[in-house]
């Protein structure tokens, strides 16, 4: 039934690394529809220039204008999804790129996270995530036992067998990454973004950014989505409102997603990151089916 | 421990080297022994994570992940001969080169 999967990536990606692999044509699109969005959200497009708080958002907004450029461009190509997914907050460029919402509101989604920022910031609260590479994910649990962190780290979610993302406290996080890289990872880094994505800690404090991703006009999508946090398969616009509104305090599984869809049918997965980082990460999960960045059409 | 010939050898060096030009999209005589394979080629910790199921797959290895993470604590991968150097130890010793 379903045959080729687009897959869009989250947060985390540096613009220039975004930009690097794009062609000229690419890269003329990418400013166009960077200019129009920062213009929405009040964001100078030259990231630098940002108020501190507001150079994250810019970034993960730069993102998500790539995620769009990279997008049109298998669709000019004649390549269509039959089915998508997003990792983490790609559930929000999908979600503008499959028309569930506008990308201006998907821009809105992403700016409205500073909501969450300023409600961790007022309740002195130091969250972060990170990375955790070439350690079995039972191994990292047995980590987080060992140090009694069940309360404070949580895996975030599970990309491939031998990379989790951990999120939680600040410290804990790195207590954590320090004893992944003692114990013989290949990469254990934090990510210093001062907020714990997928993590249940950061519950009552993106309330103000739920209401806000449950305003807005959804629509059915043009292609079904599937889910990274229970793999069914979402039709309506009620359901991506739910996910979307879920997708912040969610542990998420992309292992079982990419399995799912193999399951399901796809043949070929294609990766809607301008860097290539979701055929990086998880072409080790899925080494049968064939990943295509938009550097390989 | 398994013996290394300069034939195995020169075999793990091609496979490396073609490795880091596919993936790095780097002319294959651009990289030499002295390249730093992250900083000057690009590549990062999944690519390594791949290389070795690759190694593992073509050489019939058996080597856990962590077993490697742990002799890089000893040995860093700075330049290419290094990560030649421990594709041969891997070879050589396994999951034994965690003891090395």
């Amino acid at each position: 039934m379903y045959q080729k999967a687009f897959l869009f990536n989250g947060i985390g990606s540096e613009p220039e690394r975004l930009l690097s692999k794009m062609t000229k044509d690419m890269v003329e699109k990418f400013k166009q529809y960077q200019f129009e969005a920062f213009s929405l959200v009040n964001l100078n497009t030259d990231i630098e220039k940002n108020y501190p708080e507001d150079k994250l958002i810019a970034k993960w907004i730069t993102s998500s204008v790539c995620d769009k450029v990279v997008f049109e461009k298998f669709i000019e190509r004649g390549i269509f999804p039959d089915i998508g997914a997003g990792y983490s907050s790609g559930i929000v460029s999908i979600c503008a790129a499959f028309s569930v919402f506008t990308y201006e509101f998907a821009y809105k989604i992403i700016m409205s996270n500073k909501l969450t920022m300023n409600a961790l910031k007022a309740n002195n609260k130091n969250l972060d995530m990170g990375v955790i590479i070439g350690l079995d994910v039972n191994f990292v649990r047995e980590l987080i036992s060992k140090f009694h962190l069940e309360n404070k780290v949580f895996i975030g979610s599970i990309n491939s067998k031998v990379y989790t993302l951990i999120t939680g406290e600040a410290d804990s996080v790195e207590l954590l990454l320090n004893a992944a890289s003692d114990e013989g990872a290949m990469k254990s880094i934090k990510m210093n973004v001062g907020i714990s994505y997928h993590c249940p800690l950061i519950a009552p404090y993106c309330l103000e950014y739920n209401s806000f991703c449950a305003t807005g006009k959804y629509n059915d999508p043009d292609y079904p989505i599937i889910s990274v946090y229970d793999r069914r398969i979402m039709t309506s616009a009620d359901d991506l409102r739910q996910e979307n509104c879920i997708n912040v305090p969610s542990p998420l599984r992309w292992d079982l997603t990419l399995c799912r869809l193999e399951e399901l049918g796809v043949t070929e997965f294609f990766d809607m990151s301008a860097d290539c980082t979701i055929k990086r990460f998880s072409r080790c999960e899925c080494k049968s089916t064939k990943i295509f960045a938009h550097t390989d059409i | 421990m398994r013996t290394i010939t300069e034939e195995i050898r020169n075999d793990i060096e091609n496979m490396i080297f073609d490795y880091y030009a596919e993936e790095c999209e780097v002319d294959r005589s651009e990289i030499t022994m002295q390249s730093n394979p992250q900083e000057e080629l690009g590549g990062d910790s999944l690519m390594f994570v791949e290389l070795i199921e690759l190694a593992s797959d073509k050489y019939n290895l058996d080597v856990k992940l962590q077993s490697v993470g742990k002799y890089m604590l000893k040995a860093p991968l700075n330049t290419m001969k290094d990560v030649v150097d421990v594709f041969c130890k891997i070879y050589q010793y396994g999951n034994d080169i965690v003891n090395l």
